[in-house]
């Protein structure tokens, strides 16, 4: 098997220098050689007014490539990255080059073996998530060792160890983790049966060494979850309950309560329609390998988000953020088509979907009257499971309605009521809780089949934090090769009357091929960005930024 | 039949594996170790000189905030605590800086804190983007400098009782003839070392009464604390940016410097709040020898 490895290693590293790598797919010794590419770069401009910090740089780069090997069962690949500097509103830490990902895999009679670094994910990830997210600068991948089983039909085992990412280097933890996953009809033979069930569960520990002369602190914290799933039909449940033991950090206050997650979630699909319900309750579940970090560093697991991800503008102006310390949440979402030639539905039919989100505090006491709720060295606070707390952090309504008109016209109609708590998904104790209405119209016209105008208006109306905002895009494609497109964000209703600013952008985008370039230039309003989640700052800026990707 | 024993089986021994690989540490009360750290407090700041020079470690701590930053008082509790714990072995400097510490065009927050552009210069180094956090001792603790500061205690008590590469004293002279006031700083070396090691002379203000934002009831109102008492916090660093080189190339055991500054004060700084901290680095990684503080007046 070493000389396997060895063999398959070294066609793979001769591959890499000899191939023109930014060409189509290269054949070698019977394998391929794929990538792809992205650089992102921006020049930055003066601007104080809307809060742009000085770039002394003056212009900022993040930049990626993948090149991956495949012959057969066996697969390796790099990943090399470059910030020169990192753009604003990423982490500084990543700075310079280096090749912070890099694998190889192999599949032998059931048994899938990676080493290097990898991503997986158990059940929902409450005790076991690692991913990679460009858009936040996050990245917790594993480097170590992946094994994957199957043992017998139905079953799927998998175990792994290893330290996580750090920027250009590895945390000081090590994580361990076993999980398994039993998909009953197919052991016992009952694939005739309508109703599938699956169950679960996970194991995962990290290790992290402590001299602290203060904290009796666990070296060995440990996190377990049990799964459920069932199908039927159009119908499904699935649910899964996680335990961590105590686990003081920095992000808890160092204290010793265990931390749980429930997470339930059901489903109902049929010709037309859909309709999902969603709930979850988190309590102390930040898992981390380095018990010292705060911030998106070193995260072992993933709190599923349940809030919609919105894609507009100003819908996604005022994102939620899980909070892993503590939130009780629930999400329903339904989506029918109206069918078609009918008096609602039109001639093309028409899509209607209905989502609702909430999240809340969940309850915490004091211990006894002498201890504040979260000291460091307690066990922090009591709480009942089922109580929510006092404090809404979040709250979304919005109705999105689909519609073609013609073959040339068709039109998307958002509206959203978002209720967002600044004081705790941005940290800013005193900002007052926003109730914003959110009104959206995305309309193209197609003028044939290369030629399509779309515009987006946008409303969003708040009587707190910045008031009202209006917004308008004009996006001009010329398929499959061009795009332009210009766009004004006005903030015209800020009660501070010199901060009514235009945030305008001008873009256009040139495809060939698999390349894409595009330039774009105006100004970014200070905010943040969220994706599942999870989130970072988005500082305010005012300049050029260039994309180029690429694959092959 | 077969089939179930043989996946039961399987199941016993995957657990098995899995509980066996991972042991976990539950731990008991009591959480906090008892009398784990020994400071000698004894030490005694008197005058507006140190008369016994301080040979024991002393810890910079340095607590990067900002007055609109509403978690930032947990830290200066938590930095109060230290100092009472750790006495004079530990000198803490409120040093504001980021976007928290930017004054408002109006309203409570208009007063600006801020060293500039010293502050920006440092942290430019330290790369801090979430505040509160802390330096101590200007260290990379798992490749970076900023702490949390439920981190803090842990680190200084880590390094607190290690004898010191240096021991520096700090006399501070009030001429009634310029009416200026001059600082004296003598650093003796105790051990042989090579490298480039610079001296950086700050003054330091206690006791300024201005807003600051809170989230922790337990500390007082929220969200805005109006006659907020703002201790340790940074008015100046008398020798710029990033300090006097003090030792170059090759230092010997003994070897001792001495730096003398005449200071310039601002009127509306309160005289018997300030204090002078002078500390040494090396100023290839940063990472501090000694620290020490004196009050500037006698009271």
């Amino acid at each position: 098997m070493k000389n396997y490895f060895r063999k398959v290693y070294t066609i793979f590293i001769l591959s890499v220098v000899l191939s023109p790598i930014f060409a189509k797919s290269q054949t070698i010794g019977g394998g391929q050689i794929h990538g792809n590419f992205q650089m992102d770069a921006q020049y930055y401009l003066k601007d104080s007014l809307i809060g742009a910090p000085n770039v002394p740089e003056k212009l900022l780069m993040n930049g990626f490539a993948n090149i991956i090997y495949s012959n057969g069962n066996f697969n390796a690949g790099i990943r090399f990255e470059s910030y020169q500097n990192a753009m604003l509103g990423f982490d500084p830490r990543y700075k310079g080059n280096g090749i912070p990902y890099r694998f190889a895999s192999y599949t032998n009679d059931g048994l899938q073996v990676t080493v290097g670094n990898f991503y997986d994910q158990f059940g929902s990830g409450m005790v076991f998530r690692t991913y990679e997210e460009r858009s936040l600068g996050y990245d917790n991948a594993m480097d170590g060792i992946h094994v994957k089983y199957k043992p017998y039909k139905g079953i799927e085992l998998k175990g792994l160890i290893g330290n996580q990412r750090f920027f250009f280097d590895k945390g000081v933890g090590i994580v361990r983790g076993f999980d398994g996953n039993f998909f009953i009809n197919d052991i016992f033979g009952l694939d005739a049966m309508k109703t599938k069930y699956t169950i679960g569960g996970s194991f995962v520990s990290k290790y992290q060494p402590s001299s602290d002369p203060v904290y009796n602190l666990p070296e060995n914290v440990g996190a377990y979850a049990g799964r459920l799933n069932i199908t039927r039909s159009g119908f499904g449940i699935m649910g899964e309950y996680a335990y961590k033991i105590n686990d003081p950090n920095a992000s808890n206050n160092m204290i010793y309560k265990h931390g749980e997650g429930l997470f339930v979630s059901t489903s109902y699909s049929q010709k037309g329609l859909g309709v999902i319900l969603s709930a979850k309750r988190i309590d102390n579940m930040d898992f981390r390998s380095d018990r010292n970090e705060v911030g998106n560093v070193l995260i072992i697991n993933y709190l599923p988000a349940l809030t919609k991800q919105h894609a507009y503008t100003l819908t996604a102006m005022y994102p939620y953020g899980t909070q892993p310390n503590g939130e009780i949440g629930y999400e329903g979402s339904i989506m029918y088509n109206i069918k078609k030639d009918s008096w609602l539905g039109g001639s093309y039919g028409t899509k209607v979907s209905v989502n609702y989100s909430l999240a809340n505090s969940i309850d915490k006491q004091k211990l006894n009257d002498t201890i504040a709720i979260g000291t460091d060295g307690t066990l922090g606070y009591k709480s009942d499971f089922f109580k929510m707390g006092d404090k809404k952090y979040f709250e979304d309504f919005n109705i999105e309605i689909n519609r073609k008109f013609s073959k040339s016209i068709k039109a998307i109609l958002t509206y959203a009521y978002i209720t967002y708590n600044k004081d705790i998904i941005e940290g800013h104790p005193g900002a007052p809780t926003i109730f914003a209405n959110i009104v959206v119209l995305d309309i193209s016209y197609k003028f044939n089949t290369t030629n399509t105008l779309r515009m987006e208006l946008h409303s969003l109306m708040a009587k707190q934090d910045e008031h009202d905002w209006a917004m308008c895009l004009l996006e001009y494609t010329i398929a499959p090769k061009w795009f332009f497109s210009v766009a004004d964000l006005y903030n015209y209703d800020n009660p501070d009357t010199k901060r009514r600013f235009h945030y305008y952008n001008a873009a256009f985008g040139f495809t060939k091929g698999t390349n894409r370039f595009a330039l774009s230039y105006g100004k970014q309003r200070q905010g943040i960005t969220c994706v599942g989640g999870v989130c970072r700052q988005v500082p305010a800026s005012n300049g050029i930024s260039l994309t180029i990707t690429s694959s092959f | 039949m077969k089939n179930i024993i043989k996946i039961s089986k399987l199941l016993l021994l995957t657990l098995v594996i899995a509980f066996s690989f991972f042991a976990c540490s539950k731990i008991d009360e009591p959480y906090k170790k008892q009398q784990s750290v020994i400071i000698d407090t004894t030490g005694v700041l008197t005058g507006n000189t140190i008369t016994d020079t301080i040979d024991k470690r002393v810890v910079l701590l340095e607590d990067y905030t900002g007055h609109t930053c509403v978690n930032c008082p947990k830290a200066h509790v938590k930095a109060h605590e230290l100092l009472q714990k750790y006495g004079n072995q530990l000198v803490v400097l409120a040093v504001h800086q980021g976007t928290f510490a930017a004054p408002a065009s109006s309203g409570d927050y208009t007063y600006d804190f801020r060293v500039l552009p010293t502050v920006d210069e440092w942290n430019a180094v330290w790369s801090i983007t979430g505040y509160p956090a802390g330096l101590i001792n200007r260290t990379k603790y798992n490749g970076s400098f900023v702490n949390a500061y439920g981190s803090w205690d842990g680190k200084i008590a880590s390094i607190v009782t290690t004898s010191p590469e240096a021991i520096i004293n700090v006399k501070n002279y009030y001429n009634t003839t310029t009416s200026n006031y001059t600082t004296r700083v003598n650093t003796k070396f105790n051990i042989a070392l090579t490298g480039n090691y610079k001296l950086c002379v700050c003054i330091m203000e206690d006791s300024i009464i201005k807003p600051q934002k809170n989230s922790d009831p337990s500390i007082g109102s929220t969200p805005d604390i109006i006659d907020y008492v703002h201790m340790h916090v940074l008015r100046s660093v008398v020798n710029s940016t990033w300090g006097t080189t003090i030792g170059n190339a090759s230092i010997k055991i003994g070897d001792t410097f001495n730096n003398s500054y005449t200071l310039t004060l601002k009127s509306d700084w309160k005289k018997d709040n300030l204090s002078i901290v002078a500390f040494v680095y090396d100023a290839s990684d940063y990472h501090v020898l000694q620290a020490a503080l004196a009050p500037l007046n006698n009271k």
